[in-house]
């Protein structure tokens, strides 16, 4: 897939205990992103912050931590991210979701070191 | 409360053991953003990197691993961003901070627990 020169990044800031239908929601989002044909999609784990509810969530030794927050991150053309946001409409996603521009200098794939039967 | 269309993200790079009055930096910023009532803030906790001090921290050694950087991540109105910059100053004595704008497509909270 050729990705060069400027793209759109879409950043979707969600809880890592958000589900939709018994799943992480955030498993859901890449799979959907996976389906639609989108270049990549990276998830990082953030250790703290808020969001529209205003309560701080952080890392604490003596709680177990499912809330924290989680980054996905999507790099794709303008036209394939634009086209894939209404399918992350019937997900809900309570979180912040947005958009800008960023300017690809690589985008490679290793090449296969051992072929797939079938 | 609203956001939506043009909006300025807010990056802050600093060390995870860099501390304000002796609390965690990145934790001050996040509390600082609250109560400046900025939408929101995340930290993500970066496994290796370098800024004005040259040193490489990296997580695959374990000498090496003190000090990894964070980034706190605030998005808001360019205003309320620009609003919040005098805070930093303050803050922030190593480190950097940067600004991109950014279109938020949906901003929602959901109904307190």
């Amino acid at each position: 897939m050729e990705l060069a020169g400027r793209e759109l990044r879409l950043s979707i800031f969600v809880d890592e205990s958000d589900h939709w239908h018994h799943k992480p929601l955030y498993v859901e989002i890449v799979h959907r992103a996976h389906k639609a044909g989108l270049a990549g999609a990276t998830v990082i784990r953030g250790i703290e912050g808020y969001g529209a509810t205003s309560r701080i969530h952080t890392t604490h030794p003596l709680r177990l931590n499912d809330d924290l927050p989680l980054l996905i991150v999507v790099v794709d053309t303008e036209e394939r991210i634009r086209s894939f946001l209404p399918r992350l409409d019937d997900l809900g996603i309570e979180g912040l979701v947005a958009l800008d521009e960023v300017e690809v200098v690589r985008y490679t794939a290793a090449t296969r070191r051992h072929r797939r039967r079938g | 409360m609203e956001l939506a269309g043009h909006a300025c993200r807010l990056s802050v790079f600093v060390g995870e053991d860099d501390v304000w009055h002796h609390r965690p930096l990145h934790h001050e910023i996040v509390r600082r953003a609250r109560d400046a009532d900025l939408a929101g803030a995340t930290v993500l906790r970066g496994c290796e990197g370098y800024g004005a001090g040259s040193i490489i921290h990296t997580s695959r050694l374990l000498d090496m691993s003190e000090d990894l950087p964070v980034v706190v991540i605030i998005v808001d109105a360019a205003e309320k961003i620009r609003a919040f910059l005098p805070e930093l100053d303050e803050l922030v004595g190593e480190g950097m901070v940067t600004i991109e704008d950014v279109e938020v497509v949906r901003y929602a909270g959901r109904a307190r627990r």
